[in-house]
């Protein structure tokens, strides 16, 4: 973004190669990375490894009650769910 | 790459995926856990208002878990959940176009017509705002923005070091302050 004319940027092209690089970023990080954060993502945010167990258990909870058969448009429960 | 080492056998149908995925969620390190949270942050840059990470996670997870969404055999796990993520952002945005153009087309016939081609600017604004966010997060790092620059523009790894003049010394040390700040934006109070 830096280099270029604002006239030629494309955002959304920009964003994506972006996002796509940095997923590559933390999926190449090391755990000695990571672990420093165990403790103050739970503290900070109380959304440690726990919350994100507790998401896992949602999720599959939300299938047990409304069964994917059921969904109009299966993509996007949650969306719809927090938008309706 | 320090993912889980679980891998799945030949996922032969969906309930066979979704069994597999359950499995390996089950698995997953408290890292690992953290890491997934942290590619959920990221991928959340850039969807319209109201649609959070946990949203985005939690559509992911759904659509892995219902077997919607089939693991690849040889795939680590947040690799798939990552592009799974990837996708559903897209999805959304679609969404909420053809919504926005079925809305116009009960007031409009012509709007219908004319809506698809034209890029969607509230889409661009988030984008845009999405990006400079993520900047933001590397001021007063000009190697690191650099590498960002070089990453948003599609380069290799290889095309930034050349373009720049980065030693692979240099280089690699951005990429560990880059981890490092999104580790700490993402998950001990940033606002990704």
């Amino acid at each position: 973004m830096t280099d270029r004319l604002v006239a030629d940027w494309n955002p959304e092209a920009d964003l994506a190669a972006l996002l796509d690089g940095l997923t590559e970023e933390l999926l190449a990080a090391a755990n000695h990375e990571i672990a420093p954060y165990l403790d103050e993502a739970a503290e900070e945010r109380g959304e440690g490894a726990d919350a994100i167990r507790r998401l896992i258990g949602a999720a599959d909870a939300s299938l047990a009650a409304l069964p994917v058969s059921g969904f109009v448009a299966p993509g996007l429960r949650a969306y719809v769910s927090r938008n309706q | 790459m320090e993912l889980s080492k679980f891998t799945p056998g030949l996922a032969i149908d969906a309930s066979d995926s979704a069994a597999a995925v359950s499995r390996a969620l089950a698995a997953l390190s408290e890292i690992d856990l953290l890491r997934l949270q942290a590619l959920a942050r990221l991928r959340a840059h850039g969807l319209p208002d109201g649609v959070g990470w946990s949203d985005l996670l939690h559509e992911a997870l759904a659509r892995a878990l219902d077997g919607s969404r089939q693991w690849p055999a040889g795939v680590p796990l947040l690799v798939f959940l990552a592009g799974v993520m990837r996708s559903i952002g897209n999805e959304i945005w679609r969404r909420r176009r053809r919504e926005a153009g079925l809305i116009a087309s009960t007031h409009d016939a012509e709007c219908q017509s004319i809506a698809c081609p034209a890029p969607d600017p509230e889409r661009v604004l988030a984008a845009a705002d999405a990006v400079a966010a993520i900047y933001r997060l590397f001021t007063g790092d000009q190697t690191a923005q650099r590498i960002l620059s070089g990453l948003a523009s599609g380069l290799s790894a290889e095309d930034i070091r050349r373009q720049h003049d980065l030693s692979s010394l240099a280089y690699d040390s951005a990429r560990r302050r880059i981890r490092r700040t999104l580790l700490r934006a993402g998950l001990a109070g940033g606002s990704p």
